[in-house]
């Protein structure tokens, strides 16, 4: 029986990233290679220029932001005119610059890297971690997004995937990931709410799962509120009994700022367990004027972090009573409700989580892996040749076209399965129009400005008259490949104007082929360096061994002819080796290992035979 | 030749102890000493050298155990007569050049010790240990009165509430007679340290709620006017106005006018500043040695109209208010205007006087002693070209004796000098590589993962810095040495001094 290719499923969230597979029927966590099954989505560039990713990357972060990039995914696939861009540049440290195509770039070092290129770096190391566990080269994978991403933060994230070496087999919404981790779908058929608070952002998802359709009917939340407000609230706290005891404000100094937020932070998921915690940080400060280092002790209890944060528990509950609001579901509709992320292990969260949802929670899976094994079970279904799952291709949000008054007309609503195809037919909206505007639209919004502007084209020629006796035939069709095509037809002379919509994550395919082939290019020559190293090893080892062996030879062969001309010519081998082991070439390197190796031979010959 | 190498090495070592380098400076004597074991100075060095304290007072830690001997407590020095005394320069002025000649020994300056009480608890008793093991009880009256002589030196450690201030002046005492612990039943925080207050009796400010109780000074003793801010002050002479000092001594002294900043400021000073007017007696300086006149030293800017009167060679000049030639800038920078005794002590808007901020011509470095500089007024550049010479020879004969941090230290103050100097940068390119790679070598493999060895209430005990916490911090048995590299946003001559010096101390093992 042929052994299955090893798939994965990956949660590549905003602040960490979990890689997951499925092994004996059952969806398992990949633990990486430092141990943690956590890592960082942040990569940096140490002074040293060495590429940092995860924890390490992350431990940096503070002391080296202008050339440490997290929160990627905050961008990704995003135009960098758009005002969502534009708000996260205000907070973010490193240097966010337009591309050609309007697209975003972020500076590290010398280098302008694309979004998914950055991505690219996580989803690697990922993959190095699940090829680690499996002992094995991993190429497929599937992803998990945001139920809001749109056609284009999904593209970017496949190009991600595809830059790091993986065949993304499926994008899939976090919360539907969420519900196939707790294998609903099956058992459960009903309303589902998803409640996921982790690092740097906060969702909140509704979801109608029924006959094996996971349909997200509502979904919300705060791209700014996660863990690091959380943190950033004892940091201040510290920060503040600091300044009166001391005169020193500790977020100044980049060092004592990067030692209080890994500490803020270890403080925090330690009070998940425990009533109190200690912060240590000695030596967290030199006095300006100089004296010994002053230590930083204090105990941080949990109900003192309570008090801290209790605004952005009450925050998260208004955003849930918002988003069930919208989607018209009440509490007591809901049949279960899954924690996910890391701060919903926080007592106080689940207690308002309990509170308003009027029901526990679903147990059984630690919040922070839920989605990765979500990806895992979807990523085994789509491969495993038996599998009772049929996994189809939706339509993540609604196609439309733009109507007067600035509205929006759906023509293929979200979770429409792939392939197909929709015809509608428009009228003229003033008299005697004689051309009409096809702006395709994406989003669930109403308002024609609040969704994605796909694309647009013009048809002319249409009969003078009046509005609303001119009809127009627009046709919606999608294919396979997910590729929209939208036409749209004079009824009356059978004019037509189409155009061909590919979602863009940002990178055009030439320039995704060029970064495919540089990457090429710098592995090729990191495996060159590598097998150059090691022959220039091999031939300085040699270099020794011929040199110790020619005073043995002289003196075997007593000065003859024979023996003079042999290490003379041994001699010269050795000093053309010397040059080659110096340089950097591999065929000079190859040549002399050669030469020295009959070298080697022909004296050992001679020394036999003489002995 | 040993007494030459000898004396270089003490020349080197003045250099690392006036940068604060006081380990290697007590090394490079120690080598001295080795080599011309009959050297004075670099007995007397050795002395002093270990004995040197922090210019600032020392904050105590956060927490501090109680029970268990005050590891910031600093040692008292003994006077070395004849000697320039640190606190002459000010408590925070930074390390003062040695006199030419003159052993330099570092006295600690006597602050003034404040106590403070909270109004409730003025009845708690205040144990104070004095040298004898005695303890006194600062509720009782006669301890309030009772002389309180200096040097005392210990964490200041002011409670709220009332302030009793007992005033400690330096008056060459044999030995101590109040050394730490302080034990007070109350909660401690450190308040910036005071000058040193005149001799009078307690008085209760009603304002402030405060008792103000100064130490008066030991009967045989005449009561100076100003007190000194170290120990062993020659008595002022009541016909002169001077004080006498021995030879080779260049000594400040007068009383600060009213307005102008505590003894522990720095004499130095531009008349210019608005905060700081000039000194209200003459300056003395006592030179027996011949030295040329246009390398004294002066405090004053080119155009002060009131200029200090200097004494050249064995002359004294006093009270002529002589304009200062135009050619000669001033030693050094003013101090800075933000500072006034009744402010609290920022270092970062008054960062004392640095040698970098020394534009004395050469004249920084006569002051160390034997270092050959020639002065000329004539010639303008010639002086820093003679001090960056100097410099490198100290530093090239650190390089010979393997002290690559001592001559890293020499060339980096070239470097201040002469940044573009091509030479310097190359010894410093050198140093630094072999440096770098004596400390990596201490590492072992770069791919090691390092542990730390103590326990955490016993990492607070240790003398380290910020930065080398901020490098412990990120050991945590995860991390290899290659990582620390990479997280500690420092050189790696600076990453790798540290793990070293952690590994030497015992701190963290090499994986």
């Amino acid at each position: 029986m042929v052994e299955r290719e090893p798939v994965i499923g990956i949660d590549l969230g905003t602040t960490n990233s979990v890689v997951a597979t499925v092994q004996s029927g059952s969806p398992v966590v990949i633990r990486g290679r430092s141990g943690s099954n956590l890592l960082p989505s942040v990569i940096a560039f140490s002074k040293a220029g060495k590429l940092l990713v995860g924890q390490i990357a992350k431990r940096q972060a503070i002391t080296n932001p202008t050339d440490t990039v997290y929160a990627s995914k905050r961008l990704i696939g995003r135009k960098f005119s758009s005002a969502p861009t534009q708000d996260a540049m205000k907070v973010l440290p490193y240097t966010v610059v337009a591309g050609e195509h309007d697209d975003i770039k972020v500076k590290l070092g010398p280098t302008d890297y694309s979004l998914p290129e950055v991505s690219a770096m996580v989803l690697k190391e990922l993959k190095a971690d699940a090829e680690a566990f499996f002992g094995k080269t991993v190429k497929k994978a599937v992803i998990t997004v945001p139920a809001y991403f749109n056609d284009g933060q999904r593209q970017a994230t496949k190009d991600a995937g595809r830059i790091a070496g993986l065949d993304v087999l499926r994008i899939i919404n976090e919360p539907t990931a969420a519900a196939l981790a707790y294998g609903f779908g099956k058992a459960v058929n009903g309303k589902i709410a998803v409640f996921d608070l982790g690092g740097g952002t906060f969702d909140v998802s509704v979801l109608e799962v029924g006959s094996g359709v996971f349909d997200v009917i509502g979904t919300g939340g705060d791209t700014y509120l996660g863990g690091e407000d959380f943190d950033n609230r004892i940091i201040e706290w510290l920060v503040f009994d600091f300044v009166k005891e001391h005169g020193i404000d500790l977020r100044k100094d980049r060092m004592a700022l990067q030692r209080l937020k890994d500490g803020a932070e270890k403080a925090k998921i330690e009070l998940s367990n425990s009533k109190e915690t200690q912060l240590n940080l000695p030596f967290i400060s030199t006095p300006v004027g100089g004296g010994s280092a002053l230590h930083l002790q204090k105990t941080l209890t949990r109900e003192k972090l309570e008090e801290l944060c209790g605004d952005l528990g009450t925050r998260c509950i208004t955003i849930c009573e918002q988003v069930l609001s919208d989607a018209k579901v009440k509490v007591t509709d809901l049949k279960e409700m899954i924690l996910v992320g890391g701060m919903t292990r926080m007592p106080k969260i689940q207690e308002l989580v309990k509170a308003y949802f009027r029901r526990d929670p679903c147990k059984g899976v630690h919040p922070d892996e839920v989605f990765a094994l979500g990806a895992a079970v979807q990523a085994d279904a789509l491969t495993a040749e038996d599998s009772e799952v049929v996994l189809l291709d939706v339509t993540p949000q609604s196609l439309g076209v733009a109507i007067a008054g600035g509205y929006v007309r759906r023509l293929i609503p979200r979770n429409t399965t792939v392939p197909t195809s929709v015809t509608e037919v428009f009228n003229t909206s003033k008299d005697a129009q004689t051309t009409v505007k096809i702006m395709v639209l994406q989003g669930e919004s109403e308002v024609a400005h609040q969704n994605e502007l796909l694309g647009e084209f013009i048809l002319t020629g249409l009969r003078e008259s009046k509005r609303g006796e001119v009809e127009v035939d627009v046709t919606f069709e999608i294919n396979s490949e997910g590729i929209v095509s939208v036409a749209a037809r004079d009824k009356e002379t059978g004019q037509q104007q189409s155009i061909q919509v590919t979602a863009s994550g940002g990178l055009t395919e030439s320039e995704l082929k060029k970064i495919l082939e540089d990457q090429a290019d710098m592995m090729l020559e990191a495996k060159t360096g590598e097998e150059l190293g090691k022959r220039k090893a091999e031939l300085i080892a040699l270099m020794k061994e011929v040199k110790d062996l020619i005073p043995q030879l002289q003196k075997a062969t007593s000065g003859s002819e024979f023996g003079q001309d042999a290490v003379s010519k041994a001699t010269k081998a050795l000093e053309v080796a010397k040059r080659a082991a110096e340089g950097a070439q591999l065929n000079k390197v190859t040549e002399s290992l050669d030469t020295l190796t009959k070298t080697m031979t022909l004296f050992k010959g001679v020394l036999q035979r003489i002995s | 030749m040993s007494k030459e190498r000898a004396a270089q090495l003490i020349d080197a070592g003045l250099w690392l102890k006036l940068s604060g380098d006081l380990d290697g400076a007590h090394k490079l004597f120690e080598r001295a000493l080795k080599l011309d074991p009959e050297n004075e100075r670099a007995k007397t060095l050795l002395d002093g050298s270990g004995d040197a304290q922090p210019v600032v007072p020392d904050v105590p830690p956060a927490s501090q155990p109680s029970g268990i001997s005050n590891p910031f407590a600093r040692n008292e020095a003994t006077t070395v007569p004849g000697a320039v005394m640190e606190g002459d320069w000010g408590m925070q002025t930074g390390f003062a050049s040695p006199t030419p000649f003159s052993p330099p020994s570092i006295v600690p300056v006597a602050p003034a010790l404040a106590i403070s009480i909270e109004p409730s608890r003025t009845e708690e008793v205040v144990s104070i240990t004095v040298d004898d093991g005695d303890s006194v009880s600062a509720s009782d009256p006669n301890v309030l009165a009772a002389p309180v002589i200096a040097p005392v030196v210990m964490p200041t450690t002011p409670l709220g509430g009332v302030t009793v201030v007992l005033g400690g002046e330096g008056m060459d005492p044999p030995k101590p007679i109040m050394t730490p612990p302080i034990f007070v039943k109350s909660s401690m925080t450190p308040v910036p340290m005071s000058p040193a207050p005149r001799a009078t009796a307690p008085q209760f400010d009603e304002r402030t709620g405060s008792v103000v109780i100064s130490g008066e000074p030991p009967p045989q003793a005449s009561p100076p006017s100003t007190p000194p801010l170290y120990s062993g002050a020659p008595v002022v002479d009541p016909s002169t106005g001077l004080r006498p000092g021995p030879p080779n001594t260049i000594r400040l002294s007068g009383d600060p006018a009213p307005a102008s900043p505590p003894r522990s400021t720095p004499p130095l000073y531009n008349e210019a500043s608005p905060v700081s007017p000039p000194l209200a007696q003459p300056i003395e300086v006592d030179v027996e040695l011949p030295r040329s006149s246009d390398s004294a030293w002066n405090w004053n800017g080119p155009h002060s109209s009131t200029a200090n009167p200097v004494m050249s060679g064995t002359n004294a000049i006093q009270g002529v208010a002589a304009p200062w030639p135009q050619s000669k800038p001033p030693l050094a920078s003013p101090p800075s205007p933000n500072f006034s005794p009744q402010t609290a002590w920022d270092a970062k808007s008054n960062p004392g006087i640095s040698l970098g901020n020394v534009v004395g011509e050469g004249r920084a470095l006569e002051l160390v002693g034997n270092l050959p500089v020639t002065s000329s007024p004539s010639s303008a550049g010639a002086r820093p070209a003679a001090e960056v010479k100097a410099l490198l020879r100290g530093a090239r004969d650190l390089l010979d004796l393997d002290d690559h941090t001592g001559a890293v230290e020499l060339i980096l103050k070239a470097q201040a000098i002469a940044p573009d100097d091509v030479e310097v940068q190359a010894l410093r390119d050198r140093s630094e590589r072999t440096l770098l790679a004596m400390f990596e070598s201490k590492l072992g493999n770069m791919n090691a993962v390092p542990r730390v060895l103590l326990k955490d209430d016993e990492i607070i005990w240790l003398n380290l810095d910020h930065r080398a916490g901020f490098v412990l911090a990120q050991i945590d048995g995860s991390v290899s040495f290659d990582d620390v590299f990479a997280v500690s946003g420092m050189s790696r001559l600076d990453t790798a001094r540290i793990i070293a010096q952690l590994i030497d101390e015992g701190v963290i093992s090499r994986g």
